[in-house]
């Protein structure tokens, strides 16, 4: 037990002489600080636009109507500056069989008044651009849209193709 | 557990964990930076650099172009042909590389560089565009959806710039109360709305701000509205609409008034008009 004591006091001893000259070195009356470094982050303006998916399809089995996407397709926008905008347009669909009309692709956002315009509440013909998100900085934002095609006798049967594009652009 | 249990327990959590790349077929690009403003002497050439990056799980095949800058009424721009606009320098640019495939997180710095000629005055603009075009474009059937961001450019060419800007138009609406409201405000007086369309009638963009001073048939102000309209960018002739609501039922009795429309937008002095209007 003495031993132990012994041992425990000499540790002790150790101990405080280590620090309190450390103490010293740091805080004494002629310490001066070190070299410094300073630290600058750029961080440069930059968007992002993301689609969920690169494609669609229309499965039109059956007569002539109004058909579902076989998707939805969720927009999402994230910019760490200013205003922006996100556009979205449609080209016709060609095929073999001619040209079906921007017009007679319909798209649905969750803002889009519920009034029917042909294919059904709330769906909005693709002619023409149309907004689809706004947002300001430092903000990440998407929206889900809905799409739908309407057929008639006049489209012959076979494979048509097109494209969607969503158009980012600041607001200056 | 059996060997062929432990085969199918193996090949099930593999598929689960492939399954949403296998599944999502995204595309997501990133374009740094949005904006460029610069301005550059008649005869001068400035270069910069654009950074594309592909964040999606697919290679895509992207495409660079110029085309020209308009701004609607509202302040949203939109894109048009290359050359159509008066004040368009979308030909004066040329990028280092305008075709290119981008790996799935991979990225590429394109150069641009504006060439301005000899005698041009005032402001042009005109947008970088990279539109990406994944796989999909091969497969018949299919409606391809295809991104496109921007890069906006406004060249000022300094010592020919001239600022003038005059309000074309002031509109006074009584503002549309829904049925809700209508029944609780039967003794209140509607709120009224201005919309004012400022055109640029300079050669270089500005940037505005406004507001409505309201003066009683005394010629006493008694109420100030600010206006707004973002931004306030208005490109050379261009309009922009600027908004501003009159709500404040202490102050709307009945009576004639006058609303006093002042615009600030950094030309020679601020631009004013004004409009009587009446509250029944």
């Amino acid at each position: 037990m003495k031993k132990i004591t012994i041992y425990l006091f000499l540790f002790s001893l150790i101990l405080g002489t280590n620090i309190i000259p450390t103490d010293k070195l740091v805080y004494g009356d002629n310490a001066r600080p070190g070299p410094t470094l300073q630290v600058t982050a750029i961080i440069e303006p930059c968007i992002n636009i993301t689609l969920s998916t690169d494609a669609i399809v229309f499965n039109c089995k059956g007569a002539p109507g109004v058909y579902n996407a076989d998707q939805h397709v969720v927009v999402t926008v994230g910019s760490n500056c200013g205003n922006w905008t996100v556009k979205c347009s449609a080209t016709p669909l060609k095929g073999d069989g001619g040209t079906i009309p921007s017009e007679r692709m319909f798209m649905k956002t969750p803002d889009t008044p519920n009034t029917d315009k042909g294919a059904g509440g709330g769906f909005e013909p693709m002619s023409g651009e149309k907004v689809v998100l706004t947002g300001s900085s430092t903000e990440r934002k998407e929206t889900r849209l809905e799409f739908k095609l309407k057929t008639t006798w006049e489209d012959k049967a076979g494979t048509y193709t097109g494209q969607i594009n969503y158009t980012y652009l600041a607001t200056p | 557990m059996g060997n062929g249990k432990l085969r199918l327990l193996i090949f099930l959590s593999i598929f689960l964990i492939t399954l949403p790349n296998l599944a999502l077929s995204q595309i997501s690009i990133t374009v740094a930076p949005p904006l460029v403003e610069t301005s550059i002497a008649g005869g001068g050439l400035r270069t910069f650099k654009l950074v594309v990056s592909n964040l999606g799980n697919k290679s895509v095949d992207i495409q660079g172009y110029t085309c020209d800058l308009k701004l609607n009424p509202d302040g949203t721009p939109f894109v048009l042909e290359a050359g159509i606009s008066s004040y368009s320098c979308a030909k004066w640019i040329e990028l280092t590389d305008d075709k290119f495939t981008l790996d799935p997180g991979s990225k590429k710095e394109i150069g641009a560089k504006i060439r301005v000629p000899r005698g041009v005055r005032g402001g042009k603009y005109a947008v970088i565009l990279f539109e990406s075009l994944s796989s999909a474009s091969t497969k018949r059937g299919n409606v391809i959806l295809g991104a496109r961001l921007g890069t906006i450019i406004m060249v000022s060419i300094p010592w020919t710039l001239k600022r003038e800007a005059k309000i074309s138009q002031i509109r006074v609406e009584k503002a549309p109360i829904s049925p809700g409201e209508g029944r609780q405000r039967k003794t209140l007086i509607q709120p009224i709305n201005f919309i004012i369309s400022f055109k640029n009638t300079g050669n270089v963009h500005i940037e505005a701000n406004g507001s409505v001073v309201i003066k009683n048939d005394e010629g006493r102000i008694i109420d100030r509205i600010p206006l707004e309209a973002g931004t306030g960018t208005l490109l050379p002739e261009g309009v922009r609409d600027f908004q501003g609501s009159w709500s404040n039922p202490r102050k709307m009795v009945k009576g004639k008034y006058t609303a006093e429309v002042r615009i600030n937008y950094r030309g020679r002095r601020q631009a004013r008009a004004e409009k009587i209007f009446s509250i029944e």
